[in-house]
């Protein structure tokens, strides 16, 4: 098998030739062309050879590659940019721009209408239509697959109508910010996967050999292994043609250290992800890349606001004036990371620029406390209210490495000031359970954004429609009606410039509230061979520009 | 023999069948949601119901049981609630690997336990019992995962860091470029990942092995025929390796039997520092994930080779001794 | 044993030595060791209850008398070393430095009683009759791997006990992270620092506490419910026999681990938790073995006496059978502690120990795994303790062994 994948391999690289060959001619004749032919054209800047295998390494196994049941973010990444083809992508500014629809036109705030592109199709041959973004809309609608599209992106989509083979249309509940965005997606082939009952998807033997319509075609996974892909000749030039590589190797290595080092020793063309403690160590070799970039996962401690002494607002912005944030960013993150103040990040378009996060200030926080009738009245260097009871609670964090280190020094932080936090690592599922069912005093949590919309997470968050209901995301109980009236209009808020004051409005209201105290930005990291071109990491993600990687000359490292 | 056999098989039923109805129980009360990872955490709440239903875990405790316990007598498995494959597929996957490097392992820490043990038997007292003695005591009170850390940082880091011709891989089964190796290469390859879990597993096995082989030899030489072959006139080294060590051997070999759970599981500590791709790892994942088929099947499948591996042990015994007799 | 008291006012030596002592031959000279030295003089009664040792000397017992000297020197130096520490112990009054203070008086006080009491009683005291337990004190104390071993422990419990006073650094502060955080070993920090800047001595010191008597407890849970199902199962026999060892079966089918996994996660991990569910987990392979034992004493004389005479059930299984399987049980014992250290120290590794900021050597191993190849010895010496605490448990098991069974004595 993997003799014959080898021979197989060696072929195409061949004939890949040609092709590269022809598409540089396609560079110097087609001058019309040439703004779409850009990414294509550039790669051949640094005289890479066509074909090739790109070998990456990751810590965990992909989930199935169906993109109305995945929700593993990895598995995400390859769906829209290696496998499948989205209605829409992101540009480097995080604008929308065309991807399988080819043009759009909004109807008002009531709708948009999407023209699809007539070139794209599924890698069986058959033509990617407006039946198939349909029948994925409609199973993203029913509840029965649970999908993160149907609870991401288009809760505020009521429906989709196939006008022609190439036109859809989609109606809006109600006008609202960065509708173009609700298409992020791809859609899936309905001719393969009609037959399955919505239940089923999730098992559906599709997820694991998937038919997909991207620059790269599947062909084979092995589960906790290895995933192959192999280039799609017959993707189209408009949306930068078939890549120049001929694989794409993706290797399951749980083990970082194993990871670094066959990064090191160049077993590996490309490390994700990098933990913070190796990243001096890739940058000082001169024959790898370190890519670092903002990610999408913002770290918070949750205060249960209905369980004393986080009944109090004063209280818990004692906590977070306690807190060095800033140290524990240098110290556990090596400075990979930026302090947060909301669910909004910092490289949106809608970040509110003149909001600071609370600073480091602990004499602050126990004026805060004693004004707050907590202070030590027994001397014993903890803090108690009127009726004696000490300011003690439980921290609760999963057992991960990081949210660990994280709890602890925050407990160290937090007893400088009298406030004697126990702290509890559990166990994912456990912490899952406790913190669901509101079980809690303060918990250690992180939420990553499914998308570049602003307004999801605080409304699934910090919404009081959610303080009550058991299994939703405000689990710090927030009930504020200000807070409830800006998300709304936020939401609402279809003019850029007007959202993004009511989003520095409310995020002014969460530092005077602070529901959560917002602890940093994780900075993604991965690391990279520098004989593989055209790699570009950004908050799209590590593998945003996959179809234009190619190599150039052999694996420096493979000799050393 | 033939009645003995059958009536243990069939006592051991009920025994299974105890085993995993305890294990579903505290399984499926312990807290959690296989289905966490299925949806964002901004689903609504009536997505995650909707799930839940789906996957049937909003029935009532007992009615699962039954269902399961229904699909599990016929022989169904089911499919992993997280990796969406049937169960029997990874276990497919999973089994070989660990064979591999249990089995290995077992073969080293016979062979090296019982001839430590018969040779401490031998030079009873003496300096090298006594040294040897120390030494696998050493090896037997060191919990493995340490044992394993320790081996890796000496051979597959300070080595490259000192530059030692004899670098390990650390962790994994085979190389990242093992397909474009060639075949000598890639039985090379894998060797050289097999190092260093294969020690660990057998230098803390081992010294369990020496002194239970020491003990029965110990025993055995105190018996009245070897005093006789000694007395006739015997050569000591026949003495030693055909009359005691022989006889000394079967109780050791029976302890086969009960290496073969650990054949299935393998050790989950060892599995996890070497990343080694087998049950171990599954198992810990599986519960870690609350993936109720993965581990229910799992566990079963472990109690079911305690039960068999003793009945061996105990059939072995009686091939080996003639005068046990089990009716 | 009491009738040494009145024996040994009117002893001498020459009567003591006349008297002829049915031993064996290689019996002979530790009998002859423990022969009553003279009556020791008042003189060396008061110097022993001024400064004990010193009366050990005045009489010429050199090697004890130095010993206990030492002793007292030693305590009586960590005393003055860490007054201030003491000193401090009335006004924080936190368990830990309580009884890290009366560990610190008791074993002062201990001394010092015991130096007086083995010049005026002990000394004097001439030993004729042999238990069982005293001959195999005899050949318990010849080992000297496992003397070795006892003395790990001595000393493990009182650097347990006394941590507060000895450990060199705060093992929970969190210290300046970016200053102090992964030092290699220094003559500041002995054993170098982790993460947090946390000093790695001192957490394995405090470590120790969890690990001992986390070891110990557990082992007392699992040897009892161990000996009286054994003991049930093996007297009683019939169903009840079947039933008990049908259970026992299923334990040991279980896979133990998995187990312990999900009962760590239904009940949050404490130390109370983790001690009950090891000790629960542990005992079959003690039922079995005291099963055997006590079925082969059943059909013995004394046993059937009992019952002729009309004894309850209970009675004679706790004061008849009990008593003689002990000494299987208290081998298995002594190797089960080091066997549950190690598999808490697992536990601990796989993240489901005690909780933070208690230190516990499973944890920090798993914790220095993180950073294995960049800072060694947050994994390598909290193994080490582990290796070391456990090695010292297997010694002394094994020399009970060696000593218990009169197959093995030599």
């Amino acid at each position: 098998m993997d003799l014959a994948l080898l021979t197989e391999a060696r072929m195409r690289g061949r004939i890949e030739d040609v092709v590269a060959r022809s598409r540089r001619r396609a560079c110097r004749l087609v001058p019309l062309l040439a703004t779409l032919l850009a990414a294509a054209c550039g790669r051949d800047a640094g005289a890479p050879r066509a074909g090739g295998t790109v070998i990456i390494g990751m810590r965990a196994d992909f989930g199935g590659f169906n993109p109305i049941t995945n929700t593993d973010q990895y598995t995400d990444e390859i769906i829209k940019y290696a496998l499948f083809t989205p209605l829409v992508q992101y540009d480097e500014n995080l604008e929308v721009r065309p991807y399988l629809a080819e043009s759009w036109e909004l109807l008002g705030d009531t709708g948009v209408v999407f023209r699809l592109r007539r070139d794209v199709r599924w890698h069986d041959g058959r033509p990617v239509t407006a039946q198939d973004v349909k029948f994925t809309f409609d199973l993203a609608k029913d509840p029965a697959t649970a999908s993160l599209i149907g609870s991401a992106y288009i809760t505020e989509v009521a429906r989709a109508e196939v006008v022609d083979s190439y036109t859809v249309r989609f109606d809006f509940v109600r006008p609202h910010a960065q509708a173009l965005e609700d298409f992020w997606w791809a859609p899936a082939p309905r001719h393969l996967l009609e037959n399955v009952p919505p239940a089923d998807l999730r098992n559906a033997p599709f997820n694991r050999a998937p038919v997909g319509s991207g620059p790269y075609r599947f062909v084979e996974w092995r589960a906790n292994d290895r995933l192959v892909l192999e280039r799609n000749p017959d993707f189209p030039e408009a949306l930068g043609g078939p890549p120049a590589l001929e694989r794409l190797v993706f290797r399951v290595v749980p083990e970082p250290a194993t990871l670094l080092t066959e990064l090191l020793t160049g077993g590996l063309h490309v490390d994700i992800p990098v933990v913070p403690d190796q990243a001096a160590r890739i940058e000082s070799d001169p024959n790898l890349e370190l890519f670092s970039f903002p990610s999408r996962t913002v770290y918070f401690i949750g205060w249960n606001t209905r369980r004393e002494p986080f009944t109090d607002a004063r209280v818990r912005r004692a906590m977070t004036l306690a807190i060095d944030r800033q140290e524990i960013i240098a110290a556990l993150l090596e400075g990979y990371g930026r302090p947060a103040v909301s669910t909004i990040p910092p490289w949106s378009p809608l970040y509110p620029e003149g909001v600071q996060p609370l600073p480091y200030a602990p004499q602050w926080a126990a004026q805060l406390l004693d004004s707050a009738g907590w202070t030590d009245r027994n001397g014993d260097g903890i803090r108690e209210n009127a009726a004696g009871r000490p300011l003690r609670f439980t921290l609760l964090s999963s057992d991960a490495p990081l949210n660990r280190n994280v709890v602890s020094v925050v407990q160290g932080h937090l007893r400088a000031v009298g406030v004697d936090a126990q702290v509890r690592a559990l166990e994912f599922q456990t912490l899952l359970t406790q913190h669901r069912a509101r079980d809690f005093d303060a918990v250690l949590s992180n939420w990553v954004l499914d998308n570049f919309q602003v307004a999801s997470a605080p409304a699934a968050l910090f919404h009081s429609r959610w303080a009550d209901v058991p299994r939703s995301a405000n689990r710090s109980s927030f009930a504020n009606p200000r807070a409830d009236s800006l998300i709304e209009a936020g939401a609402a808020e279809t003019d850029p410039e007007r959202a993004r004051r009511i989003w520095a409005e409310f995020t002014e209201l969460l530092n005077q509230e602070q529901p959560f105290t917002f602890m940093f930005w994780l900075d993604e990291l991965a690391g990279a061979s520098r004989s593989v071109r055209g790699v570009v990491m950004d908050p799209r993600g590590e593998f945003v520009s996959i179809a234009n990687w190619s190599l150039g000359g052999p694996p420096a490292a493979n000799g050393r | 023999m033939g009645t003995y056999l059958l009536k243990r098989l069939l006592g051991a039923i009920p025994l299974l069948l105890g085993v995993a109805t305890l294990i579903f129980f505290v399984l499926n009360l312990a807290p959690g949601d296989p289905t966490a990872r299925f949806y964002s955490p901004a689903a609504s709440p009536e997505v995650i119901e909707q799930l839940r239903r789906t996957y049937g875990l909003d029935q009532p405790i007992i009615v699962r049981y039954l269902a399961w316990l229904r699909a599990f007598v016929t022989g169904d498995f089911g499919s992993s609630l997280a990796q969406g494959r049937p169960v029997i597929d990874i276990i497919l996957d999973a089994l070989p690997n660990t064979i591999l490097l249990t089995g290995t392992s077992l073969v080293l820490v016979f062979l090296l336990g019982v001839a430590i043990g018969a040779y401490q038997a031998v030079r009873q007292h003496r300096w090298a019992d006594r040294v040897l003695s120390v030494v696998g005591l050493f090896f037997y009170s060191m919990p493995s995962f340490w044992l394993g850390l320790m081996l890796m940082l000496l051979f597959a880091y300070q080595a490259y860091q000192w530059n030692w011709p004899i670098a390990l891989p650390p962790t994994g089964m085979t190389s990242i470029d093992y397909d474009f190796l060639s075949p000598a290469g890639k039985i090379l390859d894998r060797i050289r990942h097999m190092i260093l879990p294969v020690t660990t597993l057998t230098l803390v096995l081992a010294a369990g092995i020496a002194r239970y082989t020491r003990g029965q030899m110990l025993e055995v030489i105190r018996q009245d025929y070897i005093r006789t072959a000694r007395a006739k006139g015997l050569p000591e080294r026949t003495v030693i390796l055909k009359h005691a060590l022989r006889n000394s051997l079967i109780p050791v070999i029976t302890l086969l039997g009960l290496y073969l759970p650990f054949l299935f599981s393998g050790t989950v500590f060892v599995g996890t520092i070497f990343a080694w791709p087998g049950m171990g790892r599954e198992i810990v994942n599986a519960i870690a994930q609350r993936d109720y088929p993965l581990v229910m099947a799992t566990t079963f499948l472990f109690a079911l080779l305690v039960v068999l591996g003793s009945l061996i042990a105990d059939v072995l015994y009686a091939v080996a001794d003639p005068r046990i007799r089990y009716d | 044993m009491d009738d040494a008291a009145p024996r040994s006012i009117a002893s001498d030596p020459e009567s003591a030595g006349s008297t002829p002592v049915p031993v064996r031959e290689e019996e002979r000279g530790a009998i002859a060791a423990e022969r009553p030295p003279a009556p020791v003089p008042r003189r060396a009664v008061l110097l022993s209850a001024v400064l004990p040792g010193a009366g050990h000397v005045a009489i010429g017992a050199w090697a004890r008398g130095l010993l206990v000297l030492l002793g007292w020197g030693l305590l009586l130096a960590l005393a003055y070393l860490t007054r201030g520490r003491l000193a401090a112990v009335r006004r924080t009054s936190t368990l830990d430095d309580d009884v890290a203070a009366a560990t610190l008086l008791g074993l002062l006080v201990l001394l010092w009683a015991w130096a007086l009491y083995d010049l005026l009683v002990a000394r004097r005291r001439v030993h004729v009759r042999d238990s069982q337990w005293r001959i195999a004190a005899r050949h318990f104390r010849r080992n000297r791997t496992a003397l070795a071993g006892l003395g790990v422990i001595v000393v493990l419990y009182l650097a347990a006990l006394l941590a507060p006073l000895i450990a060199p650094h705060d093992p929970i502060a969190i210290g300046d992270l970016v200053r102090t955080g992964f030092l290699p070993p220094s003559r500041e920090y002995w054993l170098g620092t982790d993460r947090f800047g946390r000093d790695v001595l001192s957490r394995i010191l405090y470590g120790a506490r969890i690990s001992l008597s986390i070891g110990f407890v557990a082992t007392a849970i699992s040897v009892t419910v161990g000996l009286l199902l054994g003991a049930v199962a093996g007297y009683v026999g019939g169903r009840v026999d079947a039933l008990l060892m049908r259970f026992t079966d299923m334990v040991l089918a279980f896979p133990r681990l998995i187990l312990l996994i999900l009962v760590v996660a239904l009940f949050e991990p404490s130390l109370g938790v983790i001690i009950v569910v090891l000790g629960l987990t542990q005992w079959p392979g003690t039922t079995r073995i005291v099963r055997g034992e006590v079925l082969s004493l059943r059909e013995r004389e004394f046993i059937q006496a009992a019952h002729a005479l009309g004894m309850r059930r209970t009675r004679i299984i706790l004061r008849h059978l009990v008593p003689n399987v002990l000494a299987p049980v208290i081998v298995a014992a002594t190797l089960g502690v080091g066997n549950t250290i190690v598999l808490e120290a697992g536990l601990s590794f796989l993240g489901l120990g005690v909780p933070e900021p208690t230190p516990s050597w499973g944890k920090m191993v798993a914790e220095g795994s993180e950073v294995l190849f960049g800072a060694w010895w947050l994994a390598t010496f909290p193994g080490l303790a582990i290796v070391v605490t456990v090695l010292a448990f297997n010694l002394v098991g094994d020399g009970l062994r060696d000593a218990l069974d009169p197959r093995l004595r030599s």
